[in-house]
């Protein structure tokens, strides 16, 4: 052909290649492009909420080390609010004044800040019933309880005879407790110093207080806990068997291990009195007991997650210092001979896998911190021994913790969203300084390959996320107060009583845009109570009172009263105004607190 | 339609029980929108035929601004049950009565529950004039003197303001259109009762001989 052609055939042809793969090229790239652009209009759509709409979900994740709870709407990732639970937000009133319920609470247990890690949801009949939500302090050894009617703090315990709070979960499917584990070994009892006597305890929590019910010991470092369906077993992954207090000595072992903890048996324990009482606290020391209480079955190496499948008939362990993930069958543990032979299976599925969630149509997605990545797998296929048994990998951005799949917890997991709780996020948002935020990820697993949709991202640092949908828990948050509380201020009622010597009451109502007195005299040194209602009646018409140079701020929600008491230290004028943007004469909505001075 | 009886006390028993809706429902309503009072949250003033109900708190607190008079004490509303009563009761007269004095109370029932329409609507004008225009104390911002619509919508600085019959003023129109129907019905009846002297005057001008 070339010699057909001859040379100047030979130029014509390589001109015509080049063409031709240019124009191919170029094809084949705006082919992409277009592809590209298209899969980025696709993701859009899905976690674009129009305007006025609501997202499909609550998301709660935890604050870390910012005390608190946030929550965001999902798919939208937009941050609705967060809920102050170990930390004083002015804002809304918590915790900012000594006198104050949130106050007392806080400083009766421990520090004015936190480390919030797990949050969980109640459950009725094995799903969500949008009562309330716990999480942890792992820094103060603190469990609390919110309300979901108001997402306001009603209750926070510290749990004796645990340092590193850490595992929390529900016990299934009627909350029958909140089990807490304490993750690192100190004394039991504490007090002193005495290394010889570390331990750990799961502790056993009534869910209102919540305080502990009762405690079981543990073997080593108790990591991540979650409960059977059926409400009879307590799980929790364990490592540091070695019982060291050292990295090189905590990871000498290959094996660690999940504890199973039989509910059952260790309520007979504690009725047949096979307890020791702790700090107060009754204690089980599982070596001890009539009936078996513990069983530990090994997992390679230094585990992490502990995750019941929605069906409950697996626990699973994911090995972080090993590539697998070890599938435990349930129904098996107190029948086999040894508890190694409950596991059903121990799948490889990449480096660092830290936990493990689920979609309800018998696939677990697994993260994997080394690998940056959330991998997809069969679980049946994984039991079966079959080599096929992984379905699909993400790429995460960067280093992936806890993942949630929406409901996943629940015996009804959604299967349509994921959430990938990344603790590194690098070059992903605008800098902001060495701090960087945390990155939380957002993949559809509503198909057979997962598609990473969004990326959003939040205060330091969210551990782990729980999930409500809307439709469930909005019809059950209170906007507007009812029932006005047995103290409420009503319109016309504002008034000064001296009730002592030195001591003042000032009952004051809110309304747009007026406090009920305009001004009011107390002399130097009066102890000053004030009570104030917020009068409204219309939603989203909060008022606050702040105090200048008493360092006081009161937030009340339509139809709140709260009260505070201070010494009036300083004379003078003293300005009280609100501090909520209520109305056209927000700016106005003030008075004036006079302080006679001792020589007036 | 002579000897309609049955059909006739039908009639004034419906409007026995509508003017009962009247009594009880709200005669005339008010709805105000604004971008915060959007949707379910749109505020609304109800008149009964004796009192009013709604969102008057919120009215009140935003009265500040305008610096509208509301009356405390409305005779309207002190005379609306018993004039409604008595609207009852000879309604129900009418129905327990037959011939002549039936059609004269339904007539009558008609000529006051028309007057008390002109009335009612000629005084809730006068209302809601004095509303917008006798701003009894000063208010906090500058707001133009105005009318709400005694039927319709209009927009009052960014409240569009929409007013309404209710269910009870829709109750007493129809009771009133009963009650004028019954009248009309019987009204043939009163006509065969002076038969014979119709009779002889036809007679006398030999009308019938022809």
């Amino acid at each position: 052909m070339t010699r057909f052609l001859g040379r100047r055939g030979g130029w014509a042809t390589s001109l015509s290649v080049l063409v031709a793969a240019t124009t191919l090229l170029s094809g084949a790239t705006l082919c992409m492009a277009t592809e590209q652009k298209a899969e980025i209009a696709a993701n859009a759509r899905q976690v674009y909420v129009p305007v006025g709409e609501w997202d499909k979900y609550y998301a709660f994740l935890s604050g870390g080390q910012s005390g608190s709870v946030l929550v965001y709407g999902l798919p939208s990732g937009r941050l609705i609010r967060s809920i102050p639970v170990y930390e004083p937000r002015a804002a809304y009133g918590y915790a900012n004044i000594p006198g104050s319920d949130s106050y007392k609470r806080l400083k009766r247990t421990g520090a004015f800040w936190g480390d919030t890690h797990h949050p969980i949801l109640s459950e009725t009949h094995g799903d969500y019933d949008g009562r309330w939500l716990w999480i942890n302090d792992k820094a103060n050894s603190r469990v609390a309880r919110i309300d979901l009617s108001h997402f306001e703090t009603v209750a926070i315990e510290n749990i004796p005879n645990l340092q590193g709070t850490h595992g929390i979960a529900v016990v299934s499917p009627d909350t029958s407790y909140i089990i807490v584990n304490g993750e690192f070994r100190a004394e039991i009892p504490e007090g002193l110093l005495k290394p010889d006597a570390y331990g750990s305890v799961m502790a056993f929590l009534d869910p209102e207080s919540p305080a502990p019910r009762f405690e079981v010991l543990m073997p080593g470092n108790a990591d991540i806990n979650d409960s059977s369906k059926d409400g009879r077993w307590a799980f929790t992954t364990i490592y540091n068997l070695e019982k060291g207090v050292t990295i090189e000595e905590m990871i000498r072992r290959d094996e660690d291990a999940i504890a199973a903890i039989n509910i059952p048996a260790a309520e007979a324990a504690i009725e047949r009195g096979e307890f020791q009482t702790v700090d107060g606290v009754k204690v089980i020391d599982p070596a001890k007991t009539t009936k078996q209480v513990l069983y530990l079955v090994p997992v390679p190496k230094n585990p992490h997650g502990c995750d019941v499948t929605p069906d409950g008939k697996y626990v699973m362990g994911s090995g972080k210092l090993s590539p697998t993930v070890t599938i435990i069958d349930i129904a098996k543990l107190d029948k086999v001979e040894h508890p190694r032979d409950a596991i059903a299976g121990q799948p490889e599925v990449g480096l660092g896998p830290l936990h493990t969630t689920f979609d309800g149509r018998g696939n677990a997605y697994t993260s994997l911190f080394v690998d940056s990545q959330i991998v997809k797998w069969n679980i049946a296929k994984a039991v079966a021994g079959d080599p096929t048994y992984i379905v699909d990998r993400v790429d995460i951005h960067y280093n992936v913790g806890h993942t949630q799949a929406v409901l996943a917890e629940t015996m009804h997991p959604s299967g349509d969203y994921l959430l990938s709780l990344n603790k590194l996020s690098k070059d992903m948002f605008l800098p902001v300084g060495p701090t960087m935020p945390e990155n939380q990820e957002l993949i559809d697993i509503s198909g057979k390959t997962m598609h990473l949709l969004s990326s959003f991202p939040a205060e330091p640092e969210p551990h782990d996320a729980v999930f409500m949908r809307a439709t469930d828990l909005a019809p059950k948050v209170v906007q507007v107060e009812k029932e006005p509380q047995p103290n409420a201020i009503k319109e016309g009622e504002s008034r000064i009583e001296r009730v002592g010597p030195h001591e003042v009451h000032v009952y004051m109502t809110a309304i747009r845009s007026k406090f009920g007195l305009p001004s009011f005299t107390v002399k130097e040194g009066d102890k000053v109570t004030i009570t104030l209602t917020n009068i409204e009646t219309l939603r989203d018409m909060s008022h606050g009172f702040a105090l200048d140079r008493y360092g006081i701020n009161i937030a009340l929600d339509p139809g709140q009263t709260k009260e505070i008491t201070f010494v009036a230290d300083k004379p003078g004028t003293f300005w009280y105004y609100c501090t909520w943007f209520c109305s056209a004469l927000h700016l106005e909505m003030r008075g004036r607190m006079l302080v006679e001075g001792e020589n007036a | 339609m002579r000897n309609d009886h049955i059909g006739v006390r039908v009639l004034l028993a419906a409007a026995v029980g509508l003017l009962l809706v009247a009594l009880r429902a709200p005669i005339w309503t008010t709805r105000l929108e604004a971008p915060q009072y959007h949707g379910e949250e749109a505020l609304h003033v109800r008149v009964y035929a004796g009192h009013i109900s709604g969102d008057l708190h919120e009215l009140e607190t935003l009265n500040q601004y305008i610096g509208v008079t509301i009356p405390t004490d409305i005779v309207e509303l002190r005379v609306g049950p018993w004039l409604l009563g008595a609207f009852l009761m000879l309604a129900l007269f009418a129905l327990l009565s037959s011939e002549v004095r039936q059609h004269r109370a339904a007539a009558l029932l008609l000529v006051l529950m028309v007057l008390s329409v002109v009335g009612a609507a000629a005084s809730a004008e006068y209302r809601l004039y004095a509303l917008g225009h006798d701003r009894g104390h000063t208010p906090f911002a500058r707001v133009e003197d105005f009318t709400p619509p005694l039927l319709g919508t209009t927009k009052i600085e960014n409240f569009e303001v929409s007013t309404a019959l209710a269910p009870g003023g829709l109750a007493y129109l129809g009771a009133l259109l009963l009650a004028g129907t019954a009248a009309w019905l019987t009204r043939e009846k009163r006509t065969s009762l002076r038969a014979p002297e119709f009779d002889q005057q036809m007679k006398r001008e030999g009308v019938l001989d022809g």
